[in-house]
């Protein structure tokens, strides 16, 4: 026995190096500690966790249909612990807490569903801050979550640096990049919005409508006059 | 059996083969193997009904991580049950006693058998693969979706196959010491979900499941999910960490197994 115990923590180093080269990340202990209690361990074992989420997807647009904001919130977690790669999952969940929970409370002064909205929106924001965690940095979470902060929580300065974020991803919408410097020159910061037009400009293929390299130009050269009647 | 030279490697080589044949010969035709490969084949069957249930991914990835799940899990009772089956059932039948009676060293023994439930657990995994494949084609021409990525698919399939030797090996090494088989085949399946919970061992407080292989490695829908073919890197040094443990098991087994009395 001592020499097995022996010859399995000799194997260690090799498993952590397995898992430093491996392409994908390890399922996470917090995603499936998650699970447990609710049927979905032994199916992530049996490796049918696709099956697993799409149930608990059903479920939570069950809740859903019966407004029960609770059991729709947990089933959101549960769908995205039983399988975190599609982001389909991420993104409606996100909205689903965001925009749809805090309206199924009971009416209250204006002050309190605002104070309501902003708390639901924070939880949305983890949501996907968890969804980077787990399916890996994307730009389209980093999208999500830059709506969130500017039209559910009137954040700016979170909306223009999480679009930057979305920006710098492979496979980044062009969009992203060009909303960063529009909301960079909202939030009173026109020096740093040229800077970045100036530096995403060389990238922008001509060719390429979704691109709108001219409206980059052109924002371009406003920002410069911009600048130069200061 | 023929009669065998006594001595040397190739001595040796040669009645480790013998041995594994022969109960390859026999775990193919176990009603066991027969039995779990209709069933995973039904529930590749049901995988096309379930993809209509699909929401998050294209019904293609759907079916393939389905298909990918049905396979390491037939192949994970298969490892335990078969090889808990063609150990006691040898020394039930006497097989076991007139074997080791003849020239054969019980590290052999126990190599063959091991080489065999390798054997038998490539033919079902190779059988229910083609099986997945066919219907992924199918479905895909139907669809006219992109396939699934023929390498890609086998390596992934090949990943199925590591972990199931892997907890045969496990299941051996109880079966060495074990005195019933129904204690072996529970004791098997509790090892191979032990491994299985490794990656949550540290957040649930069982950092002293850390000496228990990890096959959670051994993820096929990961490896199938990301859409490319893993680094040679991380494939060495896979098949190191699987060749390390079954070694390690085997030995351990071969070891018990020469101490143990009939």
């Amino acid at each position: 026995m001592v020499l097995l115990f022996a010859g399995t923590l000799a194997l260690r180093p090799m498993e952590q190096r397995v898992n430093t080269l491996r392409a994908v990340a390890e399922p996470r202990g917090e995603q499936l500690a998650g699970l447990a209690g609710h049927g979905g361990v032994l199916a992530i074992f049996g490796g049918m966790r696709a099956a697993l989420a799409s149930g608990f997807w059903l479920r939570a647009n069950l809740a859903w249909e019966r407004r029960d904001p609770a059991a729709t919130a947990a089933l959101i977690e549960l769908t995205v612990a039983a399988d975190e790669r599609p982001l389909y999952f991420w993104l409606n969940g996100a909205r689903m807490l965001a925009c749809d929970l805090p309206a199924w409370l009971p009416p209250a002064p204006e002050v309190v569903r605002q104070k309501r909205s902003a708390e639901h929106t924070r939880l949305a924001l983890r949501f996907l801050e968890k969804g980077a965690r787990w399916h890996g940095p994307d730009a389209a979470l980093h999208v999500e979550m830059a709506n969130l902060c500017l039209r559910q929580a009137g954040d700016v300065e979170s909306a223009a640096r999480y679009y930057r974020q979305a920006a710098e991803q492979p496979r980044a919408p062009y969009y992203a990049a060009r909303i960063h410097a529009e909301l960079l020159r909202e939030l009173g910061r026109p020096g740093e919005a040229l800077a970045w037009l100036r530096q995403i400009l060389p990238a922008l293929p001509a060719d390429e409508p979704a691109a709108c390299r001219d409206v980059v130009l052109a924002r371009i050269e406003a920002l410069e006059q911009e600048l130069a009647r200061r | 059996m023929d009669e065998l030279p006594k001595s040397g490697l190739a001595a040796s080589l040669r009645r480790t083969r013998l041995i594994g044949r022969h109960t390859l010969g026999e775990a193919v035709h176990l009603r066991l193997t027969l039995l779990l490969g209709l069933a995973g084949a039904g529930m590749l069957g049901g995988a096309r009904w379930l993809g209509e249930f699909s929401f998050g991914s294209a019904e293609l990835m759907f079916i393939a991580d389905f298909g990918l799940g049905v396979l390491g899990l037939s192949g994970t009772i298969l490892a335990v049950l078969a090889t808990t089956h063609l150990f006691f059932s040898d020394i039930e039948s006497g097989s076991a006693c007139w074997i080791l009676t003849r020239p054969v060293r019980r590290w052999e023994y126990i190599a063959g058998k091991l080489v065999a439930l390798a054997g038998l657990l490539a033919v079902f995994i190779a059988a229910l693969g083609l099986l997945l494949a066919g219907l992924l084609a199918w479905r895909g021409s139907q669809l006219g979706a992109a396939p699934v990525a023929g390498r890609l698919f086998l390596c992934a399939c090949g990943v199925q196959w590591l972990k199931a030797t892997l907890v045969a090996a496990m299941t051996l090494l109880v079966c060495s010491y074990a005195r019933s088989a129904l204690f072996a085949s529970g004791a098997g399946l509790l090892l191979a979900v032990i491994a299985h919970l490794r990656p949550i061992a540290d957040e649930a407080g069982l950092a002293w499941l850390r000496f228990w292989p990890n096959l959670g490695l051994f993820d096929a829908e990961q490896l199938l999910a990301a859409g490319q073919i893993p680094p040679v890197a991380w494939l060495l040094s896979l098949g190191t960490y699987w060749a390390g443990f079954v070694f390690l098991f085997g030995a351990a087994a071969a070891y018990v197994f020469k101490h143990r009395e009939f």
